[in-house]
């Protein structure tokens, strides 16, 4: 059994399919542009090249016979051409207007002019004449002639919008009247200039990010000439104080009674942490701005950590503590890294056990766990850090509170620590609970071969 | 008596070492700035030169190379003496022959003297003062 259609209903149908067939048409034609729009939007951060890409886009695939991109400058309010597709008759013309596209431009009170109109309502303008493009043209015979070479007979101007920014407009030219433009090809142009406020945006808030980043960059960098050059200015009559006390305490001024020397003292220990604050400062501007020079080589750790355990042994002892070093001969330490450096590290995370422990042990411990790490722990019975106090510790100028009364620190050496060891491929951290003490370790990577 | 010559553009500092030195019965010059120190080492070869590096009109790098080149400074003995511990100046100053180079804010002029004096003993090693 078969169904039966007859004539007249066959008829329907095929003026339906037909209907169907041309909305499908029309979608992929909108599909279509909006998609090259798209990827254009993506690989383009320059507004000449954004605006010359989508009309060129724009006019060719949906056959115009010329397009144009303007957008009005905040500094004396006229618009200017920023994009105008380059066919021979557009470039005849604008050869006779002079030849130069970037002497062209509009008044923002030039009304009459189709773009600046459209600007202005924030709608969709169209005119019949070409006078109303070219109003900036005053030969009446001139427009005439561009009229013929180019064959313009109406031109549709959109603003381009977004949000509640007008950010320029754009216009296209046909070689018929404009109501003969089809209602399709005008939805799409709606969305076209919907795309086109989106990716102008874009592409200004870009624009934008890249002069404030600009200004961030110089800031900065005027920031870190500030510091080295207050750093090194203050070093001059920091030597001068600690030479005069020195002087004084050695006895160059005469004999001085024992209160003075204690009182000389204490500020020549004050002078000294203002020198290590500033050194270290000077460091963490070079550390950061890639001006240290690394003299890099391979290093043996167990010799940088037993040379920097005995140097604070006198003051472990003084303290009372129990001092130990832990080092299995059998260790594969050697590592590529800055030995002054290095050394640097070892003995600001010795050196911050033995100031912060005040009974129990402070036990420095080199180990393994596999042969391509070494791991070197500084392990103290002091009161321990808290998890907050944790996150915190390896940044700039942190002091805990629970090393309240013994500031004696620049706030800097575990920052610069974390530093250097990163800059060596390592890790550094630390683990620690609240009255049990803390571990400080780093790990580097184990070079095999010299 | 030897005679020694301090360049250091730091009229505080170059006041206090000549202070320093003086009473350790050094014989001092001081210079403001490298052209100057240069031209007092070429008229009076000093025993021994205290240099410092950033200083306007000749820096000590530069002070150095010219006191090289010249015979009457080829072999003057020098110790730097700057708060600038960069080490492309170290090392180009120990290529020029220094020394030693000293960073100035970790040491006292006691310090430094007794390295100027170790290096003038005929031992050539530390001792009592030589004057």
């Amino acid at each position: 059994m078969s169904t039966f259609v007859d004539d007249k209903e066959f008829k329907r149908l095929a003026v339906e399919l037909y209907k169907k067939n041309l909305d499908l048409f029309n979608a992929n034609r909108t599909l279509t542009i909006l998609q090259k729009l798209y990827q254009i939007m993506a690989a383009t951060f320059k507004m000449e090249d954004l605006s010359q890409q989508y009309i060129d886009t724009i006019v060719s695939d949906m056959q115009f016979l010329s397009g144009a991109v303007v957008v009005k400058y905040p500094e004396d309010n006229f618009f200017r051409v920023v994009g105008l597709t380059k066919s021979r008759p557009n470039l005849e013309s604008l050869a006779l207007l002079g030849g130069n596209l970037s002497d062209i431009k509009v008044s923002y009170d030039d009304e009459k002019n189709v773009a600046v109109a459209a600007y202005k309502s924030r709608k969709r303008m169209y005119t019949d004449r070409l006078g109303d493009v070219l109003t900036f043209v005053e030969d009446a015979n001139e427009i005439g002639k561009i009229e013929k070479i180019t064959g313009i007979k109406s031109t549709v101007a959109y603003p381009i919008i977004f949000g509640a920014r007008v950010l320029g407009s754009f216009l296209v030219s046909m070689g018929v009247e404009e109501k003969q433009l089809s209602p399709t090809d005008n939805q799409i142009l709606g969305k076209v200039a919907t795309v086109f406020g989106v990716a102008m945006d874009r592409i200004m808030l870009y624009q934008n990010l890249q002069r404030v980043n600009e200004k961030l960059k110089e800031l900065d960098a005027q920031k870190n000439e500030f510091i080295s050059l207050a750093a090194h200015e203050l070093r001059a009559p920091m030597t001068a104080i600690k030479g005069y006390l020195s002087m004084i305490l050695d006895g160059d001024a005469g004999k001085i009674p024992g209160t003075a020397i204690g009182f000389l003292k204490e500020a020549v220990d004050g002078n000294d942490r203002l020198i290590r604050l500033v050194n270290n400062m000077l460091n963490v501007s070079r550390i950061e701005e890639g001006r240290m020079v690394y003299q890099m080589g391979v290093v043996n750790l167990k010799q940088v950590a037993r040379s920097v355990f005995n140097e604070f042994a006198v003051s472990a002892k003084d303290k009372r503590l129990q001092y130990e070093l832990e080092m299995p001969e059998s260790l594969l330490d050697l590592v590529y890294v800055d030995q002054d450096r290095i050394y640097e590290v070892v003995a600001n995370l010795i050196s911050n056990a033995v100031k912060y422990t005040d009974v129990g042990t402070v036990k420095v411990r080199l180990s393994q766990s596999s042969p391509h790490i070494i791991r070197l722990e500084v392990i103290d019975s002091g009161r321990g850090i808290s998890p907050e106090e944790q996150k915190r510790i390896f940044g700039k100028f942190v002091r805990l509170e629970s090393s309240a009364g013994k500031t004696v620190g620049t706030g800097l050496g575990l920052y610069i620590s974390k530093l250097l060891v990163e800059k060596f491929g390592g890790r550094i951290g630390v683990v620690s609970s609240l009255g049990k003490g803390s571990s400080f370790w780093f790990e580097l990577p184990v070079k095999r071969s010299l | 008596m030897s005679r020694i010559l301090i360049i250091e553009d730091d009229p505080l500092l170059s006041k206090m070492y000549k202070t320093k030195f003086t009473s350790e019965g050094f014989e001092v010059e001081t210079a403001e700035d490298g052209e100057i120190g240069l031209k007092i080492a070429m008229e009076g070869k000093p025993d021994f030169v205290i240099l410092d590096i950033m200083m306007p009109k000749l820096s000590g790098i530069e002070f150095l190379k010219r006191l090289r080149q010249n015979q009457v400074g080829a072999d003057v003995p020098v110790i730097v003496l700057s708060n600038l511990s960069e080490k492309k100046e170290m090392e180009e100053a120990r290529r020029l022959g220094v020394k030693e180079y000293l960073i100035k804010s970790s040491l006292t002029p006691k310090d430094i003297v007794e390295k100027v004096k170790e290096y003038l003993s005929p031992m050539g090693y530390s001792g009592g003062a030589i004057s």
